[in-house]
């Protein structure tokens, strides 16, 4: 018995053993493969552009792009997939199959997912060749790992006819990474402002007859908590709404963008800007007017937390205030003149009257949403980014396609008035349509072709109209970061910020100065110094590139 | 002494009888025992595919990793990428956390697992016995997302269940979401809820395999059953208890990243009290999305386990040697 255990001890450890140098083969062998392919594609970069233009030229001599093969397109969104999207990818199919010999596969990343699964569809480099890109949505980071293909002017002309037409050439510009483009920009940045939304009921209750900053609605959260019991007055989730209220708070007092300028995430601590500002100084939080706005919005928070007009634990709260809003939950709906309108539908199904105030600096503006606010890229290792480009092309400037990808199949999931408004069919309610307008992530198409809806309030057709003249670019709306040199202090930012900062904006902290010195000597701690000298030198870089 | 020489003996007989028949190598045993190792095949290559080729990409911990060049293929950049780790002044103290929450799970769920599993083997009515196992052991096959969200509508301290009960009493609320007290007890407590079930089958297997013969004679004996647990059961499961703890201090660097990112999430008022490595480095990379830093805090883990198993090892081997995992 011994005998047969050692032995077959022995033997299993031989097996290991083999398995081991089997896996060091495989390494090296991957190894060696990726290298040959590096070498390769060292000159691969350069010539990825001659190849293109090759192709353009070749192009331009049939006048006419190949299609005698078809293919599959893979494009990964952001968000949920809607439920009426299999019939709309089937209508979206057939039309591009006769346009242009190409079938297209949809993959949706959750909101939750984001963060972890994006850069992980990249990273693998399989089955991708377009994804949703923005600056909001590590653009700059996955850009400089190469995660998506250079794009040059001729691929444009060549392959998005339509789009080279429309596009700005600002946009091109502002796109750049370290030279290069990758990110194909909508045509129409959004024009789209942060708000919050009222109860008007609880409001005569209150005797709030208007609203002009954030800060008066003490009174709307002591009727709440007065005569709704089952209403918290501000109901935040931990994504979006966390920091939003103290957000509103610090831009009553400066221009505060709702976040730093290094991270560009809401959640995190950096260094600041007034984004009004035209000669961009560059801040940190113990500077004026930043410090002192913190300090008032936090304390205000504190007062409102202790109150009880905060949920105590946001960080679990998976649902958004704009979600709970209509169901008599929370007592204030966050959110964007864009992605509110469910919300504003919702209620108004319900026969609550609602109120809508959009979120301003101190001099009334609202900055203006860059060109990287939506965008899409091709994926590095996109086997058609030909073709890709084509079909995105027609999915973002044909109206067609435009009408289908965004608003579903005419008859099931929208009408058009005879006034050219859009609607719902007869018999389908926001709660039944299953292929809601703005759900299925398509972003970046041209918005241009939409239309406004038929059931706007007029409180909200009023800020939709007065919309344009809020915004204003700000100093920095084309700036982009490059955190490759203080990754390390940008990782550090970010948790100090998840355990210091943000039981700030929350409130729930003991001592509003206290826990802001202790949030200071973390953020110089975690290195913040050198963040700020490495985003100054590229912040004067840009404003001497954009001055000329 | 004699035990010593015995066991030294068998030991120069088994090597005699390996010697004398050096033509029976590796083949002959593996004909003699094919069917066993053909079941053994699938184990090998799962481990191979999962384990084995993947420690590869343990160079990604010392490179500027990028997608175009590849593992292989990025730069290296030495040790810049474990610079965040230790410059974020939190190193020591989630390394600590890390190793006392997991070596409490560890003790709690050894613990428990034994005490349901004796009492499981002592329950003589089938139905109650079996019914009580799959209701011990249906926590396990529930992810902490659910886990988290029933607890987040038990104890949230607006709309809490106990809050509501509390209230009917006309008690005050607790708000147990910003006070780190509750959570020393309470995530070892849902730790040991959600795996108990599964452990105790583990020990309730040992348990049955045990002769039933030794039992009578104890009968016979009259020993009460307090002493048939305390002189048998438990002494004859003591080998099982060993390797599953050494198995156990293979995980406790990295353990139950999902409960402690689903229950406490982003909770900075909780954070020194509940914070592991792995969400310290989650957290830190979520924006950044950098795999070659993440990959440093896994080589980090790595070797503090390595150092863990082989001195657990060492100290088991040093009190019993056939106990030793190696």
């Amino acid at each position: 018995m011994i005998r047969l255990k050692k032995r077959g001890f022995a033997l299993s450890a031989l097996l290991l053993s083999s398995v081991l140098l089997l896996s060091a083969c495989g390494g090296g062998g991957s190894g060696n493969s990726s290298n040959s392919s590096n070498s390769g594609k060292s000159g691969n970069t350069a010539s990825s552009s001659s190849n293109s233009s090759a192709g353009s030229s070749n192009a331009s001599q049939e006048t006419k792009v190949d299609h005698s093969k078809e293919v599959k397109i893979v494009g990964y969104l952001l968000g949920d997939q809607p439920k009426g999207m299999p019939e709309v990818l089937d209508q979206l199919n057939d039309k591009l199959k006769k346009d242009i010999n190409a079938t297209l596969e949809l993959n949706y990343i959750g909101w939750g997912d984001v963060a972890s699964k994006y850069p992980l569809v990249l990273a693998s480099g399989e089955d991708v060749d377009f994804v949703f890109a923005a600056d909001w949505n590590f653009y700059v980071a996955e850009a400089t790992k190469n995660a998506f293909l250079p794009l040059d002017e001729n691929m444009f002309k060549t392959y998005m006819p339509k789009y080279y037409a429309k596009q700005n050439a600002a946009a091109y510009k502002a796109a750049e990474v370290n030279g290069k483009q990758y990110m194909i920009p909508t045509t129409t940045p959004d024009r789209k402002v942060n708000l919050f939304v009222l109860r008007k009921d609880v409001m005569d209750k209150a005797g709030l007859k208007e609203v002009t900053k954030f800060s008066e609605l003490e009174p709307y959260f002591a009727e709440i908590k007065k005569d709704y019991p089952d209403m918290i007055p501000l109901n935040l989730d931990s994504q979006y709404d966390l920091p939003t209220p103290f957000d509103y708070l610090v831009n009553e007092k400066f221009a505060y963008s709702s976040a730093p300028m290094d991270s560009g995430d809401p959640m995190s601590v950096g260094v600041y800007t007034d984004w009004e500002d035209p000669a961009g100084k560059v801040l940190s939080i113990t500077e004026e007017p930043v410090q002192s706005a913190f300090k008032y919005a936090a304390g205000i928070m504190k007062d409102w937390y202790d109150k009880g007009y905060v949920n105590k634990n946001p960080y679990s709260n998976k649902t958004r205030s704009k979600d709970n809003f209509a169901d008599g939950k929370s007592g204030v709906a966050f959110g964007n003149s864009i992605d509110i309108q469910a919300t504003l539908a919702a209620a108004t199904a319900k026969g609550i009257d609602t109120y809508v105030f959009p979120q301003l600096s101190p001099s009334g503006h609202a900055i203006a949403n860059s060109w990287l606010n939506n965008g899409v890229a091709i994926a590095a290792g996109s086997k058609n980014p030909e073709r890709t480009m084509e079909a995105l092309d027609l999915i973002m400037e044909d109206e067609s396609y435009v009408h289908l990808d965004y608003y579903g199949i005419e008859g099931k999931n929208y009408e058009f008035t005879s006034d050219g408004k859009l609607t719902l069919p007869q018999g389908v309610t926001t709660d039944t349509n299953t292929y809601p307008p703005d759900a299925a992530g398509f972003w970046f198409v041209d918005k241009d072709y939409l239309k406004p809806s038929a059931d706007w309030t007029a409180n909200y057709l009023e800020l939709y109209n007065k919309t344009k003249d809020y915004l204003v670019p700000a100093t920095f709306s084309e700036f982009a970061f490059n955190s490759d040199k203080v990754k390390g202090q940008e990782a550090n930012l970010k948790n100090v910020a998840s355990q210091y900062f943000l039981p700030l904006t929350v409130g729930s902290v003991k001592d509003v100065d206290a826990a802001f010195d202790t949030l200071v000597s973390k953020m110089n701690a975690a290195g913040i110094s050198k963040v700020k000298t490495e985003l100054e030198a590229q912040a004067s870089e840009y404003l001497k590139s954009k001055a000329k | 002494m004699s035990t010593k020489m015995e066991s030294r003996h068998a030991a120069a007989a088994v090597k005699r009888r390996r010697l004398s028949s050096p033509s029976k190598g590796v083949l002959c045993e593996l004909r003699r025992h094919w069917l066993l190792y053909a079941m053994f095949v699938p184990v090998a290559v799962y481990y191979m595919i999962f384990s084995y080729i993947p420690m590869a990409g343990i160079v990604m911990a010392f490179k500027e990793f990028n997608i175009r060049d590849g593992i292989f293929g990025s730069p290296w950049v030495g040790f810049d990428n474990f610079d965040y780790f230790f410059q974020s002044g939190k190193a020591w103290l989630v390394t600590r956390n890390t190793i006392v929450y997991n070596v409490i799970f560890l003790a709690a769920y050894t613990i428990f697992s034994i005490a349901a599993a004796v009492f499981l083997s002592e329950i003589t009515q089938k139905w109650f016995k079996k019914v009580t196992q799959t209701f011990m052991f249906l926590p396990y096959f529930i992810s902490w997302v659910t886990v988290s969200a029933f607890v987040y509508n038990f104890l949230n301290y607006e709309y809490g269940i106990v809050s509501r009960i509390l209230g009917y009493f006309h008690l005050s609320a607790i708000d147990i979401y910003s006070n780190t007290g509750y959570w020393y007890f309470l995530l070892p407590f849902l730790y040991v809820w959600k795996w108990v079930g599964y452990g105790s089958v583990l020990y309730l297997a040992a348990i049955v395999g045990i002769d039933q013969e030794v039992y009578e004679a104890a009968t016979i004996d009259g020993a009460t059953r307090f002493q048939k647990i305390t002189k048998i059961t438990l002494p004859l499961i003591k080998p099982t208890m060993v390797i599953l703890i050494l198995l156990g201090l293979g995980r406790i660097m990295r353990g139950e990243f999902d409960m402690f990112y689903q229950l406490i999430g982003n909770n900075g008022t909780l954070m020194d009290a509940t914070d592991i490595i792995d969400t310290l480095a989650f957290r830190s990379l979520m924006g950044t999305a950098d795999f070659g830093m993440a990959s440093s805090v896994g080589f980090y883990q790595s070797v503090l386990t390595l150092i863990i198993i082989l001195l657990a090892n060492w100290i088991v081997r040093r009190y019993d040697k056939d106990q030793a995992l190696f």
